[in-house]
């Protein structure tokens, strides 16, 4: 559990930055933005007030729709102008009377016109024409958790979009939104969506605990989320889902868990979720349960060999060589003899080499990315080994390592796998095989602790759950995987129930 | 007495079995057919079977001693001898309890000595391993049962391996067989015993064990993980007396991983290293579950904090370790340790269960008499 | 926890990690790997043989030799010769040249039964020193000799020895020691010959091919090899050779009056490759006749071996041990001094002709 620590005290003490008092005071701040806008309009006996964040509102709106308005009343010379009337007929939707202060501030920061009466008591009109989709991006391909079939539509930045997608997929009543306002500067939105009378009541509570706790300042994206409310800050897993895919959330609303979008952020997270979560694609779904089990098999044997094979082999040439075969011993030999480093060099040198790579074709744009990995990949790999930097066998296997990290679907947890790799190098290096075993038992035990929303993250493998196996190493047909998984405690057990089509037991030519 | 576990510290009653099982296997089984042949010779299987029978009588008692009332050790000293008393039987056990994982991780460090690194200096190893033992019992009864589940699942592929020497075991010397008398087979019986203890934790962590409504779920649990160490132990004896004859076994102290030596594959030779590596896993179980028990009776007769006093005795148990160099004073401490197992699974335990049933006729009568 | 304390503690974990983790490494290419020893007596001194192949430079193997009196530090004055530290870990196998086998292997057995580090490798003996033998091996591949010996023993009819064979014979009462033995033959070549018995850790005799074969068939499951007889039955005359493809034994020792008896059954499964003219095994008789003559030769050359090893005092059968099975007050030394001497032996064959090939045999 995360103590008070020293640190806080001063957080404490802190002042909130913004601190106005008076309609004046809020009206004087932003004046000091030049975008920002009044317009004083003279209807009636009294002057209007109209005020707004030019770069914030709908053009198209304000010119069509709420100019047009209040110049009707100009005419009306003998009518006293009240709000009430003034918003009862008033052709939008989102109208708020308040003569709250902060309301008002906060409500002008987003977009809101701000209408006032000179003279009148400290009631104001907010009028809602911000345009939420101003250079946002619209295009909602997949760009990361790429699928060969299936739907490819992503999120995209827009808080409204991304919860009207996930309505396309769930147009069940039980889906619920809750909308909180996170971040002293950014205010962002952030709503967390859930399927009400199945996702656990304990869950939602933690949820809506842990949103609401967090003090923080921009959330730049959903991930910093999920780093401020994790169980546990210090370990290099992802405890929450994060996916870009509305297949893949809305797959875990409906399994039971709680997703959380934020406004600005192409990706949501879910949870609680266990480790074998983040291995499912949402292709194996769409393909037939054997292709589907294979590849998810294959993807999870690939962690195994991504983690493990370089740490085995700076084990076992430095330490172990008993335990390499007479055919292969001359290979290995024959391709080392000139490397003038020891082992651990030798593999450290190109972990970091792949690293790099991969690092550089991720901030390149993706054209010349493709042409780095080819120069990276054959030039640089080639020339190490005929500069006997590294043996070709090593090569090998980094590549090959580096490659199985990638089929991880989720990138935070392929992230982690990458980098659980060097833990593994080092202690190999230090106690040879003794020192994997040894990184084997810390990194079970490290599992065995995480919780993802105080649920343990190593179900169904501990607590041991065999019926969990089914759609988590597995992916059995849809058939068997009905139900909702135990360690979410969901309220309701079955997702649906399939009809048993009518089977007759056929014996060899049975007419 | 009665301790109350928080639910989510414990673990299910199907766990019982691993935790049984794990506690039980440890280093014994890589080297104890050259201990076990000096009695029953080739019948010694027999002896094996009659050690486990008996054992299934331990955990029986075991399970007749605890109760609701008093669901721990501590507690039942303390209903048997009062405060005092029962707090200094208590240490006693804690011990011996401790003195068992000793035993089992300086017989490990021995195995790792002999085999894969014989120039590793013994305090190498005890650091290594005294952090990582010291974070995994930190981690908590639970995570230890995680391990107790994994040590027994993951390194069960082991099994297999009984395919290569099978090629080239021979019936007869297994024959003549049922030719010892009694009076040997039960010295073979008493050096099996050893291979069988660290069940007997369970009068610790009893209460760590959530209990359905019908308690018997806790002790079938419990003999079913007992009689598959039976059978783990039944089918390596077996094997092992197949596959060498007697005088090789009296020659080669490591029976188990001669045996483990004729394992190949094309893609891996000397499977052996690969297996003392894996074999961790199976004694993390005895040498963290031993030390978490020996935490949980100081905190429940002194009421120090588990943190403190586990940094402690892990400290002793890697002082000791290191003080024992010369390879004879780890045949003794195991001796040692097989003779205060055995007497306290075998004789305080029954003794203290007839203790037990005499108080409470003790008070039931004198309640009647009132 | 702060991360300031977070960082301590990970802090003082590294430290105590690279403290304690310096173990002395073997980097694959920086030891000398041997695959072949090879151990002899010369000048009362023991004398090994060291075979290192050089995969570094793709050259030929090197031959290094040393001389000590005790096996220990033998490997300390190979090490003096050496680049590379020298690690017997890939050791294949293991040659005791012809002295030294005669004058007892029991110092050097002893030794490498304590070497956890040896895998279980093959031994065999040789005519002569090992020396002639290893130097032969050193421009060819480096895991000729061993692919040689595995290859005798997969279906050559030579009886399957490694170091768990040697454990067994070697501690195990009842049974006596067997190695293959290897030759240099005339023109140069690497040759397996025959077996060399052993009573105790000393060689006693040696047994050719054809003998070591019938060894083969009395205590391997695997009968794989090739048996060649003289048919010489009524017109039917010539040499025959005989792929026996798997079969089965069975031993016991009974007693017969007051003498005990070995009895033999060998069930032998055959593949035929070629027949001497004249003989046609469509007809009953001849395939009878031919079966038959096969049969008894077996037998009779089995039970002549088995005489032969009588004669010499040694049992590497393992007679003693099927004796003892039924028997409580068996003492090694009593069963060979009185018992063992005076033994019949009976060994009965039964041959059945699995396959013929797919030539037409008439022709």
């Amino acid at each position: 559990m995360v103590k008070n620590d020293t640190d806080s005290d001063t957080n404490t003490n802190q002042k909130p930055i913004v601190n106005h008092s008076t309609f004046k005071e809020v009206i004087d701040a932003a004046k000091k933005s030049n975008d920002f806008k009044e317009i004083r309009k003279n209807i009636s006996t009294s002057m209007v007030f109209i005020s707004y964040f030019n770069t914030l509102i709908d053009r198209d709106i304000m010119q069509k729709v709420l100019l047009p308005y209040i110049a009707d009343y100009e005419p009306r010379q003998n009518e006293v102008l009240d709000l009430h009337t003034f918003q009862k007929d008033l052709p939008l939707e989102d109208v708020v009377k308040t003569s709250d202060i902060k309301e008002i501030e906060d409500k002008i920061y987003k977009g809101y016109v701000l209408i006032k009466l000179e003279n009148a008591s400290d009631e104001c009109l907010l009028i809602n024409v911000s345009n939420s989709s101003t250079g946002m991006r619209q295009f909602n391909e997949t760009e990361n958790e790429f699928s060969v079939t299936g739907p490819k539509i992503g999120f995209v930045e827009n808080l409204d979009m991304n919860i009207s997608l996930l309505r396309k997929k769930l147009k069940s009543p039980l889906l619920v939104t809750e909308e909180l306002v996170i971040g002293t500067l950014s205010k962002t939105r952030v709503m967390m969506v859930y399927l009400d009378g199945i996702t656990n009541e304990e869950h939602i509570k933690t949820v809506r605990k842990r949103l609401s706790n967090i003090d923080f300042d921009i959330v730049w994206d959903v991930s910093a989320l999920d780093q401020i409310i994790s169980d546990n800050s210090n370990t290099p897993f992802p405890l929450y889902l994060t996916s870009e895919r509305i297949d893949r959330i809305s797959y875990t609303v409906s399994n039971g868990q709680v997703a959380i979008f934020s406004d600005g952020s192409p990706y949501a997270i879910s949870g609680p979720c266990t480790l074998l979560d983040f291995f499912i694609s949402p292709e194996d779904y769409y393909y037939n349960w054997i292709i589907g089990s294979l590849f998810r098999l294959i993807r999870i044997l690939g962690i195994f060999f991504s983690i493990f094979t370089s740490s085995i082999y700076v084990a076992v040439v430095t330490y172990h060589y008993e335990m390499i075969p007479g055919d292969l011993l001359g290979p290995l030999i024959k391709t080392r003899a000139n490397v003038p480093f020891p082992p651990l060099i030798e593999v450290i040198f190109l972990e970091i080499t792949i690293e790099l790579l991969r690092e550089a074709g991720a901030r390149l744009p993706s054209k010349i990315g493709q042409t780095l990995g080819i120069v990276g990949g054959i030039v640089i790999g080639q020339a190490a080994v005929a500069a006997s930097l590294t043996s070709n066998i090593l090569l090998i296997i980094v590549a090959l390592s580096a490659l199985a990290s990638f089929t991880t679907p989720i990138i935070t947890m392929s992230n982690s796998i990458r980098l659980l790799r060097f833990p593994f190098i080092i202690m190999s290096a230090l106690f040879g095989g003794l020192g994997i075993i040894l990184g084997i038992t810390i990194l079970l035990c490290h599992l065995f602790n995480l919780k993802s929303f105080g649920t343990p993250y190593m179900v169904p493998l501990y607590p041991f759950r065999i019926k969990n196996f089914n759609d988590s190493f597995l992916r059995l047909s849809y058939k068997k995987i009905n139900k909702r998984s135990d360690f979410l405690h969901p309220k309701l057990k079955m997702k649906y129930s399939p009809k048993e089509r009518e089977k007759r037991k056929e014996d060899i030519n049975d007419e | 007495m009665k301790v109350n576990v928080e639910k989510h510290f414990q673990v299910s009653a199907f766990f019982t079995f691993f935790l049984i099982h794990s506690s039980q296997t440890g280093v014994g089984i890589l080297n104890f057919q050259n201990q076990v042949i000096k009695g029953a010779e080739q019948d010694a299987w027999i002896s094996l079977i009659i050690t486990g029978v008996i054992t299934h009588i331990i955990l029986y008692i075991i399970f007749k001693l605890l109760d609701e009332e008093n669901n721990d050790l501590v507690a039942v000293h303390h209903y048997c001898f009062g405060k005092t008393m029962g707090n200094i039987l208590s240490v006693l056990a804690m011990i011996y309890f401790w003195l068992a994982s000793l035993t089992v991780l300086r017989a490990y460090i021995e195995v790792i000595q002999i085999w894969v690194y014989p120039t590793i200096k013994t305090w190498q190893l005890c650091i290594v391993f005294g952090l990582t033992f010291y974070y995994l019992i930190k981690s908590g009864f639970r995570t230890l049962s995680g391990f107790s589940f994994w040590g027994v699942v993951l390194p069960s592929f082991l099994f297999f391996l009984i395919y290569f020497p099978m090629k080239h075991t021979n019936y007869i010397y297994l024959l003549p067989a049922f030719s010892h008398s009694l009076s040997e087979l039960f010295i073979s019986s008493k050096a099996f015993s050893l291979l069988f203890l660290g069940f007997e934790w369970i009068v610790i962590y009893y209460p760590f064990i959530r209990r359905n409504p019908n308690s018997k779920n806790i002790s079938k649990w419990a003999y079913f993980g007992n009689l598959y160490t039976i059978i783990v132990y039944l089918i390596v004896t077996l094997i092992s007396f197949l596959y060498f004859n007697q005088e090789v076994l009296q020659q080669l102290p490591w029976a188990t991983l001669m045996m483990v030596k004729i394992v190949h594959f094309s893609f891996l030779e000397r499977f052996e290293y690969a297996f003392i590596f894996i074999w961790l896993l199976v004694v993390i179980s005895p040498i963290c579950i031993s030390l978490w028990a020996c935490t949980r009776i100081i905190k429940r007769t002194f009421s120090i904090p588990p943190k403190a006093s586990l940094k402690m005795l892990l400290l002793a148990e890697m002082i000791a370790a290191i003080s024992l160099q010369e390879f004879k004073s780890i045949d003794h401490l195991i001796n040692l340790t097989s003779k205060v197992g055995i007497g306290f699974v075998y004789l305080y335990l029954p003794l203290l269960l007839i203790i037990k049933l005499i108080k409470n006729n003790f008070i039931k009568n004198r309640l009647n008499k009132i | 926890m702060t991360n300031k304390k977070f960082a301590q503690r990970i802090g003082c974990v590294a430290l105590s990690l690279f403290l304690s983790g310096c173990i002395p490494k073997s980097i694959i290419d920086e030891v000398s790997l041997m695959h072949y020893i090879g151990f002899d007596r010369e000048k009362k001194m023991l004398k090994a043989s060291v075979v290192y192949p050089n995969y570094a430079t793709e050259g030929n193997s090197t031959l290094l030799t040393a001389e000590a009196k005790n096996p220990s530090s033998l490997q300390n004055e190979l090490g003096h010769k050496s680049q590379f530290e020298y690690e017997v870990g890939q050791l294949r196998v293991m040659i005791f040249g012809d002295k030294l086998s005669r004058y007892g292997l029991a110092d050097v057995l002893d030794t490498i039964c304590k070497d956890p580090k040896i895998g279980v490798i093959r031994i065999v003996i040789s005519d002569g020193s090992p020396d002639l033998i290893l130097r032969k091996t050193l421009n060819k591949s480096p895991l000729y000799l061993k692919n040689l010996i595995d290859k005798s023993i997969e279906d050559e009819g030579i009886p399957d020895i490694n170091l768990h064979v040697m454990y067994d014979q070697y501690f195990g009462s009842g049974i006596d020691m067997s190695f293959p033995n290897l030759k240099v033959d005339s023109k140069g070549d690497i040759k397996i010959d025959g077996m060399g018995i052993f009573k105790g850790d000393k060689l006693k005799f040696k047994i050719s091919d054809k003998e070591a074969f019938l060894l083969k068939l009395m205590m391997d499951r695997n009968k794989n090899g090739v048996y060649s007889f003289n048919l010489d039955k009524n017109e039917h005359k010539g040499n025959i050779g005989v792929r026996i493809l798997y079969g089965k034994h069975k031993v016991k020792v009974i007693k017969e009056g007051n003498q005990e008896k070995a009895k033999m059954d060998l069930t032998l499964n055959i593949k035929l490759e070629g027949l001497p003219k004249g003989v046609k095994l469509e007809k009953e008789r001849d395939l009878i006749l031919f079966k038959k003559a096969l049969q008894k030769s077996i037998s009779t050359e089995a039970e002549s071996l088995l005489k032969d090893f009588q004669a010499n005092g040694v049992d590497p059968v393992g007679l003693g041990r099927i004796y003892k099975v039924n028997r409580s007050n068996y003492s090694e030394q009593n069963f060979y001094k009185m018992i063992y001497r005076n033994m019949k032996f009976d060994v009965n064959t039964k041959i059945i002709v699995r396959q013929t090939g797919v030539g037409n045999i008439e022709s």
